[in-house]
């Protein structure tokens, strides 16, 4: 596709950027009060008192130093205070691996920690003959042989640039790769380039997502940083956070799995380095 | 069996397809859902177990109070530098092949809309939940013009199965029952009678299927915007707006400007908050970021991406210092699920897109301040809004802020000449000292005229019991005990 | 210590025996009360309709009546509030903003007054009873009074306390609000009130006493005949 700015400017109409930008400067001559760090009056306990100063955000007015060094303290100076407050995460493995299991459990996900490659495939093929896998997807060509030999009975194929994504919605189950796992939050991180594509780990009736431990990063903040630290500047277009299998509470408040998306959401933890 | 909603024509609450006076509107509806009691009924049930679920997911916080500020201060730096952020965001994500236009109002955003949908044969519309889109009446709009569009959120499926708006700014359908949505569905969609919610969701699973990959156009809303790495962050929980946006080949974005926050480490700590003040989850099921269209090393996602920044009046508020934290919003509807106001009244009897503390807030700013005063002014300032508020938005103080403003610019004559008169009697202990016995001196007399249009506050005691005022008030006691002063042995 | 009373204008008029016993209370405790007699209404009601201009002289005559008090002690948390909070905010950019500033800090609630300027918890008094406990907002919220209260009311022989599961929802009295719009008011009381009910309490406590008044008239007009009573009335049994 030919992108065709010209014609654009003659069926388009031209927008308000300018009015828009002039309003809003306008508007904020006059400076807001801080009306969130206000002492609140507590008679209940008179000693109380927000600790302030650490709450609002040290923001540094140039981002651009943040592509010189890639490091922690550099991005993000307030990483740490954000900490403070957001649930707490072990700093350990296990205590990691044991918090993103127990959320598993809450949201439904079918979490499984294989210490060993060769368990993570009888898992594999174990998913396959109780659902009776007949096409699945994965998102590379390497995955589609590795998978094919593991799961002889079932046809796999890939997202490569031409899939059908009519194909794609009839197959049975995607198995993909994942940025991140996230212990504080038991979520998958995938992006369209490194995991295949938007609609791979959303539109099959389930999602199955092989991981190595050594992905397992701690909370969002972390997520973020790895992303950061990967990509640089340059993120993937679509970054997904996956958080359990699809769900809706739209009647009555009431939770049903499998709204839209994926029924199941099925994570395999691998705990042993890959084989060479 | 038709699988085809047709798109709401004009809903019966729009405001602003009826002539009445949103006030009388409000009054009437308002009076009719306070005393069905079945509604009252089914809201506090529905909202029972939110409140379990957000305060388990509170608790799991270090500190929510502390995480409350500090999102807020989040919010403060993009609202108060909101044109350079705003800049920011916009050359970024253009940067990455995303078209993005600045919409003064709702027209000026359905013109392009509506321009884009006609350069690109545009059919069939799947649309995600989008508040913003709500407010402009885009569903309506494109329907009128001969689309075909197709809520895909479940609950804004089935209110534009109902044709009316929603109820809730998240949860579009909580005013309904099972055995209503199962009647809808047979009723619209041909399906079976069911009674589990379970089958009711699937019902609407398989009737929008097909609808995502026959799209031509996928539209969707936006929770943020990320300044510094020029993304937009889309948060839901059934997948349908990652459907709606990932299989189309255009997918357009419509957002307020306030949407913004200036990085991307910023929603490690407000996609936490906001599901936990949205809906009691510790993060919602897909939080997803898009900063562009398909890229030449991805297998798929939309040709095109147009983003809309509307202001719609955004920059009014944004130039009442006063109550520019209402631009803080996330859009969490934790304010609803508090306000006893809300849950009595219903999400309709406001006539306004946002409903509860939030939208009585804003409406006066996006609208008019004279035709929606009657809002801030319905209210018990009790509070409970600001105390939920994942961002501090100081909102039952600004209803009060509304209330002053209002009556500033154009007082009610007959309460003006009643609160100086008021005044007048109560900085003189005179004047107070002589009209506060009338009030025991009437009150006998008053009690005769009970259930009678004469009652002077029948506006009380139509549904309440009115106390008897004591033979002394305190100060005659006080003066008496001063004159006689009490021994104390006790 | 001299203790200044500001009895707002409707529990002079209509609940005068809250603020008797607290003169009890406080005097038995060995204080001084003192109760400047010029005081009238604090000028919520046209402050909280909106009518800012209309609240100030009424505010600003309040503010002149306790110049000279060190500590000034409200029975009602809403007046309180109104003291304490809001003044400021009325003045604001005025001449008198100074005058409201320095009033505020002097402004305390009964309860949170008696437990943490005072300290005392146990005032000795016995009220056998099942009574739940009514949070009124403004005390909750502008004041942030939730334990103080509840601490004295523990100490109170024979008192059983039962929360009810709406405690904190607010009982729907809201000043002109409650004229207002008479049905969502009205609605609010209900919903509180079956909350009340559910306890089976055989008395309804609170440290407002305008929220009271919403609920005694709805209990009542349900036939309901539960005492409702201020903290000061249950703590000066003694």
């Amino acid at each position: 596709m030919i992108p065709n700015s010209n014609t654009n400017h003659y069926l388009y109409p031209p927008g308000s950027r300018e009015k828009i930008l002039c309003r809003i400067r306008e508007a904020l001559r006059i400076p807001a009060p801080k009306r969130h760090l206000k002492d609140h009056c507590n008679l209940d306990s008179p000693q109380f008192k927000y600790p302030q100063q650490n709450l609002e955000h040290p923001y540094k007015e140039d981002s651009e130093s943040s592509e010189k060094k890639n490091t922690k303290e550099n991005l993000h100076p307030h990483l740490s205070n954000h900490r403070l407050w957001l649930p707490p995460v072990p700093q350990d493995t296990p205590g990691k691996i044991s918090l993103f299991a127990s959320l598993s459990q809450t949201l439904r996900t079918n979490f499984q920690l294989c210490p060993t490659y060769s368990l993570a495939k009888s898992k594999l093929q174990q998913l396959a003959s109780e659902e009776n896998w007949k096409t699945i997807y994965t998102h590379s060509e390497e995955w589609k042989n590795t998978l094919s030999t593991i799961l002889p009975t079932t046809n796999v194929l890939s997202t490569h640039p031409h899939y059908d994504k009519h194909a794609l919605a009839t197959a049975d189950a995607s198995i993909t790769n994942c940025e991140c796992l996230i212990a504080q939050t038991g979520s998958v991180l995938i992006s369209s380039t490194y995991c295949g594509g938007r609609n791979l780990s959303v539109l099959p009736p389930h999602h199955v997502v092989l991981a190595e431990v050594s992905q397992l990063v701690g909370d969002l903040t972390d997520a973020f940083l790895f992303l950061q630290q990967k990509y640089g500047s340059n993120l993937p277009p679509y970054i997904s956070i996956i958080t359990g299998p699809s769900r809706t509470g739209d009647i009555e408040r009431i939770l049903v799995l499998g709204a839209h998306g994926p029924k199941k959401l099925s994570i395999i933890l691998i705990e042993e380095n890959p084989p060479p | 069996m038709s699988t085809n909603p047709q798109a709401p024509q004009a809903p019966p609450h729009d405001p602003s397809s009826n002539k009445q006076n949103p006030e009388k509107l409000f009054h009437t509806s308002a009076n009719h859902i306070t005393r069905n009691l079945h509604h009252r009924s089914i809201i506090q049930k529905a909202l029972g177990g939110y409140y379990l679920k957000r305060d388990e997911q509170k608790a799991r916080f270090s500190s929510w109070q502390n995480a409350r500020t500090a999102a807020a201060s989040i919010k403060y730096e993009a609202i108060n530098h909101l044109d350079h952020y705003l800049v920011q965001f916009a050359d970024k994500i253009e940067a990455n092949g995303a078209k993005v236009f600045w919409a003064s109002d709702g027209s000026e955003a359905l013109q392009y809309i509506l321009a884009v949908a006609r350069q690109n044969n545009v059919r069939r519309i799947i649309k995600s939940k989008t508040m913003t889109g709500e407010e402009i009446h885009l569903s309506q709009t494109l329907a009128n013009e001969g689309y075909e569009v197709v809520e895909s959120d479940l609950g804004e499926f089935i209110v534009q199965l109902r044709q009316e708006p929603p109820y809730h700014i998240v949860f579009p359908a909580m005013h309904l029952t099972r055995g209503e949505i199962s009647s809808l569905f047979q009723q619209k969609l041909g399906s079976p009678p069911s009674n589990e919610p379970e089958e009711l969701t699937m019902i609407a699973r398989a009737a929008l299927r097909q609808k995502y990959l026959q799209a031509d156009m996928g539209i969707s809303g936006a929770n943020f915007a990320i300044a510094e790495t020029g993304m937009i962050s889309i948060t839901e929980n059934e997948g349908n707006a990652r459907l709606s946006v990932g299989l189309p080949p255009i997918h357009v974005v419509i957002l307020g400007i306030e949407k913004i926050v200036p990085r991307l480490q910023d929603l490690a700590l407000l996609l936490p908050m906001l599901a936990t003040a949205g809906a009691g989850q510790h993060l919602t099921g897909y939080n997803t970021l898009i900063s562009g269209p398909r890229k030449t090393n991805e297998p798929d996602g939309p040709e095109q991406m147009h983003v809309i920044l509307l202001d719609n009046r955004r920059t009014t508020l944004l130039a009442d210092a006063e109550q520019r934290d209402a631009l803080h919003c996330i859009r969490c509807g934790a304010c609803l699920n508090v306000c006893p106001i809300f849950k009595n009244i219903g999400g309709h009897s406001y006539g306004t897109t946002y409903q509860g503390p939030i939208g009585s807030v804003i409406t006066p700013h996006l609208r008019d301040l004279q035709t929606w005063k009657h809002l801030s002014a319905a209210s018990s300032l009790c509070g409970a809004c600001s105390e939920t508020c994942p961002v501090k938005i100081d909102l039952h103080h600004h209803l009060l802020h509304n209330r002053r403003n209002a009556y500033h610019l154009k007082p009610n004559p007959l309460e003006k000449i009643l609160w100086f008169a008021f005044n007048l009697f109560m900085q003189s202990p005179f004047l107070y000292n002589l009209a506060a016995p009338l009030n025991r001196l009437f009150t006998p007399f008053f009690s005769l005229l009970r259930k009678t249009p004469l009652d002077p506050i029948r506006n009380w005691t139509k549904t309440r019991d009115f106390p008897q005022p004591p033979p002394k008030s305190f100060k005659e006691l006080w003066r008496q005990r001063k004159k006689n002063p009490p021994s104390f042995q006790s | 210590m001299q203790i200044s009373l500001f009895v707002p204008c409707f529990i002079d008029q209509f609940f005068p025996d809250a603020a008797l016993s607290i003169v009890k209370i406080l005097e038995k405790l060995g204080h001084e009360v003192h109760y400047p007699e010029g005081q009238t209404c604090c000028g919520q009601p046209p402050f909280n309709s909106g009518y800012w201009q209309e609240a100030k002289g009424a505010a600003l005559h309040t503010i002149r009546q306790f110049r000279d008090s060190e500590f000034i002690v409200s029975p009602s948390g809403s007046c309180g509030a109104m003291l304490r909070v809001f003044y400021p905010e009325l003045f604001a950019g005025t001449k008198y903003e100074a005058e409201a500033r320095q009033l505020a800090p002097r402004v305390w609630e009964f309860s949170t007054f008696l437990v943490h300027k005072l300290g005392v918890t146990d005032l000795g008094a016995s009220f056998p009873c099942r009574a739940t406990f009514h949070d009124g907002c403004h005390g909750l919220r502008e004041l942030g009074i939730k334990q103080a209260p509840r601490t004295l009311l523990k100490h109170v022989r024979g008192l059983q306390l039962i929360e009810m599961s709406e405690a904190e929802t607010c009982c729907g009295f809201g000043g002109t609000f409650a004229v207002k719009f008479p049905h969502i008011s009205t609605a609010m009381g209900e919903v509180k009130c079956a909350s009340i009910l559910e306890t089976s309490a055989d008395c309804v406590i609170s440290n407002d006493a305008s929220c009271l008044m919403q609920i005694q008239g709805i209990l009542h007009r349900m036939g309901k005949l539960i005492p409702c009573l201020h903290i000061a009335q249950v703590l000066s049994k003694f």
